[in-house]
């Protein structure tokens, strides 16, 4: 699919980083980047900022999904890269929360692949098309 | 622009600049002396002063440049400002009432005369430099009052809790019955019964209490309108001594608060129209001074408030003329003189071709008779040339609580208040004839209206033999309210009824029973306003009675 | 536990569309005229049974009287009648809602009172115009839970009604 060269996955679990490999797979081609909390997502972020989506757990350790919203809610040059967050059932007030601070969208794990597909497709269609010119010469 | 808005423009600006020096004197107060603030305040003063001398109040104006005058000697440290502190502030609270005054009544000048007087006094008794009174701390204290002021919504707070009591009080009656019924102990019961009767008693006067706690002496509303009357004088260039008796006459303060504008009509005509200007007044070998004079006195279970004049008195051909033009007569009545003079009362009614002013604020005495009507009362005038007018307010006691004559229709009980009530009579249907496809019936000498309280009400009519007559006056007028039983007098607490759906027509109100049943309030005005009412006419045909 | 319901995953401004506000729900007493309708819960003072309830002549048809609650006298408004539904006995689940609009406080008679349920605004849908036996003016919305169509009734508008002329006067306008 085109536009989606780069992905950066925030959860602390080293299996669902995997499965998340598999799932993305699909985009072929796509870079992913791993990171475990929020405070390790900001890292990688200072580095490199030109990420087409971030797949954002809530619970993490460290610093958490709502925790990393809040802190990337002032830093305009993040606002621009869609975040979905991926919530659990029973939560939906933290869903909530995050789509107030700024996040494009939402799935509750565990998911179905194609629940995912459907909303990034909706996600990135959303996308203003200069950004995806920058993430293309990127 | 119109004057209304233009004053509302300077009150609401005014109130700003009031603001601003409130919080200036609350600061130099806490923290003394500061010529920043001091000139800071002189500024607001000195804008305000401007504006009020634009529009005309001079003696506002005047006020604020006393004030100017103290502040610059407090600057300028002739004066210390911890002594005139007081005065200042309550020179803040002056101009705040004289606010309040204009937005309420637009058309009375502010006069701070006296404010002026006393501020000039409180300063140089404060803040002279060389003797200083030998202060005494208990002074501070002022005197001990035996009176509080009380938010006047507590008291309806309180009526509500006593009504509250008197459904419990049912509530205790109706299980009174049913444990009467169940339990077999004779002087158990007995005692129950006892004290629930003494707990209504008790409620009973806890009303009656509250009821009288909420009235006050008409000094209030009297005072109000001393100045009123000094500068309408001065300004039509008459001379007016007001006399007030019975000040301490006591209603309650729903009524006092309802008379201030009836009142102030009333004593606006006198001075507009029944007091002439000194000259006349001396042509005549009147006093040079006309007087009013208010009293108030109790009659019975009623506050009668007199306001009379010496003026020109009511000139009844005039009256009669008008009444003609206006068809409230025909030209072969023959209308006595208390009737003639009741006709001003009637709706449009003026002889005087342009209306002042002062006076002209298209309100007229038929006003001021409904909203006596409205508040149960009734208004009558009296009036003999050159030697002056009458007017005569009977008012209730109390809005809240009136005598009334309870009467019985189709089973219901509805409540007519007494200060309509000439007489009640039993009478034969028979002796109900028809003129004119009108019911009427002879009673002394007078033919008079019937009007069916079942029918008016769309209730269901029962033929009976016998039924009573409340006969009703309103000045010489007389009206029969037909109904089928009469259940004596009773004073009854008034509960206004809700207008969402519109006024019930012929309901003037409802009033809550001790056992918390509703019984509605007649409206006996709507009887006069029908057009079914007749003048009683001296019967010359002889009826069988 | 939370009481939002959301699907599977969703778009942030069609969620928040709905839950972005602070109400997201709605409560709502539900009662019965035959059909289930409500109002919201900010208007409800209390519900009382049904007591002595004293005509008023000369008042509109819908007006069934006024009562007497704590030593206040409210007029007590037929909702079958106001609605112009089929009429109806007072029973003994009969009740009347004591309603508080502004500084109107006005009574409803009314079959029976359900209880108050909380509706996300997400089900509350506007009226369909065939369905209704009640002129659809008074209604605010319709909310669809599972098996029961709560219809929402818009109180200002009933209480400020058409002109009703009665033989003599005219009533509220």
């Amino acid at each position: 699919m085109s536009g989606l060269n780069k992905i950066m996955v925030v959860d602390d679990s080293r299996l669902i980083h995997s499965m998340y490999r598999l799932v993305l797979s699909r985009y072929g081609g796509c870079r992913i980047v791993d990171a475990m909390n929020g405070l390790e997502a900001l890292d990688v972020l200072s580095r490199e900022n030109d990420f087409d989506l971030i797949l954002l757990d809530i619970n993490m350790p460290v610093m958490n999904g709502i925790q990393f919203m809040e802190k990337i809610k002032k830093e305009n040059m993040f606002r621009r890269i869609p975040i979905i967050v991926i919530s659990t059932e029973g939560k939906e007030e933290d869903t909530l929360r995050a789509l107030k601070l700024g996040a494009w969208g939402y799935v509750v794990k565990p998911f179905k692949p194609e629940v995912l597909y459907d909303l990034i497709g909706k996600v990135l269609a959303k996308r203003p098309p200069f950004l995806s010119e920058a993430a293309r010469r990127a | 622009m119109e004057y209304g808005s233009l004053l509302r423009d300077f009150i609401d600006d005014a109130e700003g600049h009031l603001s601003t020096f409130d919080d200036a004197l609350l600061t130099l107060e806490r923290q003394g002396h500061d010529t920043e603030i001091v000139l800071g305040a002189l500024g607001t003063l000195h804008t305000l002063k401007g504006n009020a001398g634009m529009m005309g109040f001079e003696s506002l104006q005047n006020y604020l440049h006393l004030l100017e005058d103290i502040l610059k000697k407090v600057n300028d440290g002739d004066l210390p400002m911890g002594l005139i502190m007081g005065a200042l502030m309550d020179s803040a609270n002056v101009l705040r009432s004289a606010l309040q005054g204009l937005g309420r009544d637009p058309v009375v000048i502010p006069d701070l005369t006296d404010n002026i007087l006393a501020l000039q006094r409180g300063v140089s008794r404060e803040g002279g430099n060389d003797e200083r009174p030998n202060i005494d701390p208990a002074a501070y204290l002022g005197a001990k009052t035996d009176t509080i002021r009380v938010d006047f919504k507590k008291f309806d707070d309180l009526l509500g809790l006593v009504g509250e009591l008197l459904i419990f009080k049912t509530r205790l009656n109706q299980l009174e019955l049913e444990i009467r019924a169940a339990v077999n102990n004779k002087p158990l019961i007995k005692e129950l019964h006892e004290g629930i009767g003494l707990m209504g008693r008790t409620v009973a006067g806890l009303q009656e209490g509250i009821m009288r706690a909420r009235m006050l002496p008409v000094r209030h509303v009297f005072n109000k309108f001393r100045r009123m009357v000094r500068d309408l004088a001065e300004s039509q260039g008459k001379g007016i001594q007001l006399v007030c008796e019975g000040e301490d006459t006591e209603i309650d303060k729903t009524v006092i608060d309802e008379l201030e504008e009836p009142l102030l009509h009333i004593i606006r005509n006198a001075i507009d129209h029944g007091l002439e200007a000194p000259g006349e007044r001396i042509g005549k070998g009147k006093s040079r001074q006309g007087m009013i004079r208010l009293s108030a006195a109790q009659e019975s279970n009623y506050v009668v408030i007199r306001v009379g004049d010496d003026g020109r008195g009511i000139d009844i051909d005039k009256v009669r003329e008008t009444a003609l033009r206006q068809g409230l007569l025909k030209a072969g009545d023959s209308a006595g003189r208390e009737e003639i003079l009741s006709l001003i009362f009637s709706p449009g009614f003026t002889t005087k071709k342009e209306v002042s002013d002062i006076s002209g604020r298209g309100i007229g005495l038929d006003v001021v008779s409904r909203n006596v009507a409205r508040l149960n009362g009734q208004i009558s005038v009296d009036s003999s040339p050159e030697r002056g007018t009458e007017m005569i307010l009977k008012l209730p006691l109390s809005l809240a609580i009136i005598p009334a004559l309870m009467t019985e229709v189709d089973g219901k009980v509805y409540a007519v208040p007494m200060s309509a009530v000439e007489e009640s009579v039993k009478v034969r249907d028979e002796d109900i004839h028809i003129i004119n496809n009108h019911e009427v019936i002879r009673f002394r000498e007078k033919l008079m209206p019937v009007v069916r309280l079942d029918e008016y009400y769309g209730l269901n009519r029962a033929r009976r033999d016998r039924l009573y007559l409340v006969i009703l006056g309103k000045g010489e007028k007389r009206l029969a309210l037909a109904v089928d039983r009469l259940r004596g007098q009773q004073e009854i607490v008034i509960k206004p009824l809700d207008d969402t759906f519109g006024k019930p027509f012929g309901v003037a109100g409802a009033s809550l029973m001790g056992d918390g049943t509703i019984v509605l309030i007649v409206d006996v005005m709507e009887f006069w306003n029908s057009s079914e009412v007749m003048r009683p006419v001296k019967s010359r045909h002889p009826y069988s009675v | 536990m939370s009481d939002i319901q959301l699907p599977a995953a969703g778009l942030a401004e069609d969620v928040l569309r709905i839950y972005g506000q602070e109400k997201k729900e709605l409560q709502i007493v539900a009662f019965s005229l035959g059909e289930e309708y409500g109002v919201p819960i900010g208007q409800v003072l209390e519900i009382v049974r049904v007591g002595d309830i004293t005509m008023v002549p000369n008042s509109p048809p819908y007006v069934e009287g006024v009562i007497n609650l704590r030593g206040r006298v409210l007029p007590v408004m037929n909702l079958r009648k106001r609605l112009n539904l089929a009429p109806g006995e007072i029973k003994k689940a009969s009740r009347v809602i004591v309603t508080e609009i502004g500084s109107k406080v006005i009574g409803i008679l009314v079959d029976g009172v359900s209880h108050v349920i909380k509706v996300p605004c997400m089900f509350v849908e506007a009226a369909p115009e065939e369905v209704m036996e009640v002129d659809t003016d008074f209604i605010q919305g319709v909310a669809k839970l599972r098996g029961r169509l709560i219809i929402l009734l818009d109180l200002e508008k009933l209480l400020r009604g058409k002109a009703v002329s009665t033989d003599q006067g005219v009533a509220a306008e």
